[in-house]
């Protein structure tokens, strides 16, 4: 229930940004504008190409990743650890001393 | 059973023990779950060097679009010169990595975490660790073949923007594949002397590294051939 709320909340805020955004006009840098805009649209067309491809390859690496890391964190959620085991050692250890 | 114990200079085949510490603290259950953390480690690292050579592609496929003013004219032209590329050579190449990749996955799957492979397949292992070793270091051997005829043909580093590229781009990626040839050769030199665990995490992630380096060769060989 908790996932699923934290995931609405991520897409409403993600799509409410893109409703209400204006246009980046090259992320305001007036030099970046204008040398692109000068090119024509071969210029155009090799930029295009060469955002699309740095878009895509790291979006399916990272998200591959955080995939992974949420199937991990679902599948064994600390057990096992060295961190779960010397607790466990401990409280052990200090359970017999008090009897 | 506890594996992860230090060694000694007589469980290690007579050699000086080299890592004394503990390697890694825990045992036999925990060991898939600390691998697994080991491996995530390298994944993010791969990832790392995949933004390294995305970011050339992508600069690559921007640079061959745009066109250039030529002052002589004073108009605009594409600046992308026709190159010939040693094809066969590249393809030599790119099977030797391949193979070397293949022998490492042999070595991987040979190895034990929890004996040490003087006790059970010692001799296949290292004859396979050594093919994979000798494979790789012919890899590089036959990129600094491939850079040698392309120089030999005059075209340099300064002939022009695809050149320049094809030069970039295999040469980081010859610089990468190095550090996997190293860590085969580490493993070569000092793996009888660590403990299996710690052996097997080495040779797990080589292995996984040595893959990720060929999967890379294949995609960069794809894009220079027909990008």
């Amino acid at each position: 229930m908790k996932r699923w709320k934290s995931g609405a909340l991520a897409a409403g805020v993600l799509s409410s940004a893109i409703a209400f955004s204006g246009n980046a006009f090259a992320q305001g840098c007036a030099s970046c504008y204008t040398s692109a805009a000068a090119g024509g649209p071969e210029t155009a067309h090799a930029l295009r190409s060469g955002i699309l491809l740095l878009l895509f390859p790291p979006t399916i690496i990272f998200a591959g990743i955080i995939i992974t890391l949420r199937r991990w964190k679902s599948a064994a959620p600390g057990i096992g650890t060295s961190i779960n085991r010397q607790r466990q050692a401990g409280a052990s250890l200090s359970d017999e001393r008090t009897t | 059973m506890s594996v992860l114990s230090p060694i000694s200079a007589a469980d290690s085949g007579g050699g000086t023990p080299i890592f004394l510490s503990p390697p890694i603290g825990c045992d036999e259950a925990e060991f898939p779950i600390l691998l697994r953390r080991y491996r995530l480690g390298l994944a993010l690292f791969v990832a790392a060097i995949g933004m390294l050579f995305v970011g050339f592609s992508s600069a690559y496929v921007v640079r061959r679009g745009i066109p250039i003013y030529d002052a002589g004219t004073g108009g605009y032209s594409t600046d992308w010169e026709p190159l010939r590329l040693p094809i066969r050579l590249l393809l030599f190449n790119s099977c030797l990595l391949i193979c070397a990749s293949v022998a490492m996955e042999v070595v991987r799957r040979k190895t034990s975490a929890f004996v040490y492979p003087s006790e059970t397949n010692g001799r296949e292992v290292t004859l396979w660790l050594s093919a994979s070793l000798l494979l790789g270091t012919a890899f590089l051997l036959g990129q600094g073949i491939a850079w040698h005829a392309l120089v030999s043909s005059g075209r340099f580093l300064s002939t022009g923007a695809r050149t320049a590229f094809f030069y970039v781009l295999t040469s980081t990626h010859a610089l990468h594949a190095l550090l996997g040839v190293l860590a085969v050769a580490a493993i070569a030199s000092f793996g009888a002397r660590i403990s299996p665990a710690r052996r097997y995490v080495a040779v797990d992630l080589t292995a996984w590294y040595l893959h990720a380096m060929t999967l890379l060769w294949v995609y960069l060989l794809c894009f220079l051939l027909f990008a």
